[in-house]
This record gives structure tokens, C-alpha cells and sequence, in this order.
């Protein structure tokens, strides 16, 4: 799988310029092509975002089926598990071995504007922890349909304390809790409340430094101190975000490290290197076609730097909206790939 | 748009390696008609929509959906929205995948109003770019999406002018009285920016969604 580069932009900024109307501001970001080096089994559901599992012996992708609930897929892409638990949207997981499982896997629930947690076990199975669904507010919060509405986002963190877990809502409020475990029962503490303009979705917190990165999908990134203080690091306009919607997002552990923004409007993913001051564009990255189709429209993504059979370096999942037979799936890249053609 | 306009002479000489086929014509087989219709084509489930969205033209005739060559899927959507006392039905969505010219291609097609539940069928609606336009109103939207020689097209364009005739809204009331079965179909024409397209389409409606 060869990685094409484009060290002129030209070429593919015209492409974007012609079948995305966009101006030429792409042009001066440098881009790499890629390819899938593998693929999920389609869903005729809807995919929205990825966990990897970062296991050398058994590495997992664990996706969300907007329509179904999650779906355990290995690294060749074959389907494991498929959990029906109802319109789960964004998911995350944490290794965590207190409820006798490998790690904890959660994710959000629309119906019911819930959290829903998994174990995940040594055999790579999901089983439901006990208990399994919690409310996505804090007690005395009500979801009233306008102020707080419609959980969205999620993602898990490891601070000096523990595990957290971070559920964001449309209306823009992002909820953090500490994952505890309470006489062998699953617990979540409330700790904080954040807040962004306007819709948000994509989130991923920073295990190193402590910090939490939220996709505002109109407006750019904020990242978020564990006192509240806020910071917007990009915003839509920028060069490696120049249309809505911000998606997905994730950080590879590299030096420097880097952070990984789906940008949907424009089928790409965004490289960010992570700076003390905030985040600095780094490139563009296009999954065209290969032997395996290309990356189109893009919506949840995860991103792990541990070497896995396959990818040296890392691995980068995205989710594809147009798969073949009309069904939408994961797209497994090669972090090195990406490293090479962007010169990281 | 200035800027994108002054960037393209410019693409057009760097691109002479790009494969042509994304801004092929998307022609179905076996056309029959030689011009747009000029009215809703009736009862039959069909689809047939001709013109040109975001650079792409389109000859897509399937005046009968049962007969058409490529269909994977064709189906309706009705979304409502909750107010005090009931619900207003704000949106309905248009939604077709099919094979054509050997590229699998989706198109969607939504038209809105702040209550279709109010009209009186045949309704003649006047495309409006503003979003749940109150009375004779309804916005349009349609989306293409497909993946050709390594190159995507996803467009989403709104804000068309033109008129939309809703011809027939059908269903089964469940016990909130939303309908999630049943049919639509209705003939839109619609301009914006030098572009224009027809449609005409019944099409069976396959669920329904609340807006929360």
C-alpha cells in the first residue's frame, strides 16, 4: 500500500475546490493520500464511531451502529460481537480490571438520554456491568428539551484519580464523571460541567496532560482544564478545518504528539500537533480509494500509537459512511503510512 | 465563491489526470422520456428526476419503481415535531439508492413546511430557502452521494426556489396519529444559481421520526 503525497497541494485542493465548492485555502496545508489497509463488515445500520482496543495479542475495534448498538469487529475486520442495545452513538473504553474484565467500554445512549457500560472481558467479549445504564446528567438535572437535550458525544479519560467518563448533550453541556466501583457494583460520582456554543459531538480527553479536547461541530475545538478553564484551539475556517462538521477525535501518543480531528465537510481527517500553547496544523489526511474503497464523510474515529500486528506505529479507524452494497463501516489506515506522507 | 471562482481555470489546467467520471451525466438505461415532465406522474411508486445539482447532471427515469433496473432501496420518511397538545408533521424525506451507470449512488430529496398535516391535497407549495416556512411554503433539500474513480460526490444543496406540488399524502395513523406507512408523491421543480431540476415521485413511506 503506497502512500501518495502531494507536495504542491494542487492538485487535490482543485479536487476539493471542485466537488466541495471550497475555496482554495486548502491548497497551502500539506495533504497525504492513503489507503485502507483493511475494513469492517459493512453494517446496513448506521456507523458512527470506533474504540480501539489496543491489545498486541488480541486487538478489537469496537464500533457503534447508530441504529443497533455496538459491534466488535477484530483487525481484519470480521465481526465478533454484535451487542443490540438500542441507538448507542459514541462509544470509548479505558483499560479497567475492577469488575473482572480486561476494560470498561461505554457509550451513549440516545433513546433514553443514557449511559450504557460494558466489560470488556479477556476473551474479547462484551458483557453488560451491573448496573449497566445510567442517567447522562447529574442528579437534579432535567432534560427539558430545550436547556439540556439529545446526549451525544462520549469519551473516557485516566486522570492522577481514576477513570472518567464524559458524556456531551446537543444543546452543549458536557458532563464528567469518576468511574468508581461501590461493593462490586458500577458507579459513576458527578465531578464537573463544561459547556461549548453550540453543537458538540467528538471528544477525546488527554490521559498525559489532563486536559479535555471537545468538538463544537460548526465552531472548532475546546479544550478544557480539569479547573474549567476554557480554551478554543481551532475553529472552523482554519486550514485543517475548513468546513463543519468537527467529528471525531483522538490523540497518538508519538513525539510530538498529535491530535486527530475527523473533518467531515471535507471527507478528511486533520493532524494537530499538540502544543503546550494549543494545537498547530500539521495536514491533511485523504483515505482514497485502494483495493478497498475510500473514506467518505467521515464521522467517528479513534486512534491508538501501540504497535499492532500490521501497523507498526499505530493504527487509525474511521468510519465510512459510503461502503460498498450501500452499507457504511470502519476503515483500518496505517498510522506510519500517515506519519511518512505528512513527514511527522 | 470569488475566491473558488478565480482558483478554478487554474484546476481545470492542473487536473487533466483526474478520471472524468465523477462529472459524467447520471443517465439511467432505457430512458423513454426525451424532456422533463411537466406535472406528477400518478399513483405508481416512481422516481424520476432530471436536471443538474451541484454540477452533476442527472437523467435518472424510473417511472416505475417495481420495473426499474438497480434499486436497492426506495423508501419515505415523515419526521414530526412535538408542540403542546400534538404533533406538527414538518418534513418529509425522499430517499433513493441505486445502482446507475455501475456506481452505487444514494439521493435523498426533503421538502419541509411547518405543518403538512395543514394543507389541502393537491397542495401548491412555493419553494422558500427559510426553514419550516409557514402556509403555501416548503423548503427543499437534496443530496447526492457516491463514490466514482476514487473521487466522492456528496453534495447537499437547499435554499431552491421553484414550486413543489404535493399531490398525495397517505398513511395509517398510529395512536398518537403519526403516520409511518402509507405514500407520498408530489412534483417539484427548483432553480437556484443557474441550476434546475424536476421531480417526480411516489414513493412509499417506511417510517417515521419525532424531532427532539
Amino acid at each position: 500500500m503506497k502512500s501518495t503525497t502531494d507536495p504542491t497541494g494542487w492538485r487535490l485542493a482543485c479536487l476539493m475546490a471542485v466537488l466541495h465548492g471550497l475555496p482554495a485555502a486548502a491548497e497551502t496545508v500539506p495533504e497525504t493520500l492513503v489507503t485502507a489497509l483493511a475494513e469492517t463488515q459493512g453494517t446496513e445500520g448506521d456507523a458512527d464511531d470506533p474504540a480501539i482496543w489496543a491489545d498486541p495479542v488480541r486487538p478489537l475495534v469496537i464500533g457503534t451502529d447508530k441504529q443497533a448498538g455496538l459491534r466488535v469487529y477484530d483487525l481484519s475486520g470480521s465481526l465478533l460481537q454484535e451487542v443490540q442495545d438500542g441507538a448507542l452513538n459514541n462509544v470509548d473504553l479505558r483499560a479497567f480490571d475492577r469488575l473482572g474484565g480486561v476494560a470498561l467500554v461505554g457509550a451513549t445512549k440516545r433513546e433514553n438520554d443514557s449511559l450504557v457500560f460494558y466489560s470488556l472481558g479477556a476473551d474479547g467479549r462484551l458483557v453488560a456491568t451491573s448496573p449497566a445504564l445510567f442517567p447522562a446528567t447529574f442528579p437534579g438535572v432535567v432534560i427539558d428539551g430545550t436547556l439540556v437535550d439529545d446526549v451525544y458525544g462520549f469519551a473516557m479519560g485516566l486522570d492522577k484519580d481514576g477513570p472518567l467518563a464524559i458524556a456531551n448533550f446537543k444543546t452543549g453541556q458536557v458532563y464528567v464523571w469518576r468511574i468508581a466501583v461501590t461493593e462490586g457494583q458500577l458507579a459513576l460520582q458527578p465531578l464537573r460541567v463544561h459547556q461549548v456554543p453550540s453543537q458538540p459531538e467528538g471528544m477525546v480527553f488527554d490521559d498525559v496532560t489532563g486536559l479535555l479536547y471537545v468538538g463544537e461541530e460548526d465552531g472548532g475545538i475546546w479544550r478544557f482544564a480539569a479547573d474549567g478553564a476554557a480554551m478554543q484551539v481551532a475553529r472552523v475556517g482554519d486550514p485543517c478545518l475548513p468546513r463543519d462538521d468537527v467529528e471525531g477525535m483522538a490523540i497518538h501518543n508519538g513525539t510530538p504528539r498529535h491530535l486527530v480531528v475527523s473533518a467531515q465537510g471535507i471527507d478528511r481527517a486533520a493532524i494537530f500537533e499538540i502544543t503546550a500553547d494549543g494545537l498547530v496544523c500539521k495536514g491533511l489526511v485523504d483515505v482514497a480509494a485502494g483495493k478497498i474503497d475510500g473514506v467518505t464523510e467521515t464521522d467517528g474515529l479513534d486512534l491508538t500509537s501501540v504497535a499492532l500486528p500490521g501497523y507498526p506505529a499505530g493504527l487509525l479507524v474511521m468510519m465510512d459512511d459510503q461502503n460498498e452494497g450501500f452499507t457504511s463501516n470502519f476503515k483500518l489506515m496505517s498510522w506510519a503510512e500517515i506519519a511518512a506522507g505528512l513527514g511527522l | 465563491m470569488r475566491r473558488f471562482a478565480l482558483a478554478l481555470p487554474l484546476c481545470l489546467i492542473a487536473l487533466p489526470a483526474l478520471p472524468q467520471s465523477a462529472a459524467d451525466p447520471v443517465v439511467t438505461t432505457n430512458n423513454a422520456m426525451t424532456a422533463a415532465p411537466g406535472e406528477w406522474l400518478g399513483e405508481t411508486p416512481h422516481f424520476v428526476l432530471m436536471g443538474t445539482v451541484s454540477g452533476q447532471v442527472l437523467d435518472i427515469q424510473m417511472p416505475d419503481i417495481a420495473a426499474a433496473e438497480g434499486v436497492a432501496s426506495f423508501a419515505g420518511k415523515r419526521e414530526y415535531r412535538q408542540k403542546e397538545g400534538g404533533f406538527d408533521y414538518i418534513d418529509f424525506e425522499v430517499a433513493l439508492e441505486a445502482v446507475i451507470g455501475g456506481v452505487e449512488r444514494k439521493f435523498e430529496v426533503e421538502f419541509e413546511n411547518a405543518d403538512f398535516a395543514s394543507q389541502t391535497l393537491p397542495a401548491t407549495l412555493a419553494l422558500d430557502a427559510s426553514e419550516f416556512p409557514e402556509g403555501a411554503r416548503s423548503n427543499a433539500e437534496i443530496e447526492l452521494e457516491w463514490e466514482v474513480g476514487g473521487q466522492t460526490v456528496n453534495a447537499e444543496v437547499a435554499g431552491w426556489a421553484g414550486e413543489f406540488v404535493l399531490a398525495k399524502d397517505e398513511g395509517t395513523p398510529d395512536d398518537m396519529g403519526l403516520s409511518g406507512d402509507g405514500m407520498i408523491g408530489g412534483f417539484a421543480k427548483a432553480e437556484l444559481n443557474g441550476e434546475t431540476w424536476v421531480l417526480s415521485f411516489t414513493v412509499p413511506v417506511a417510517e417515521y421520526e419525532i424531532d427532539d
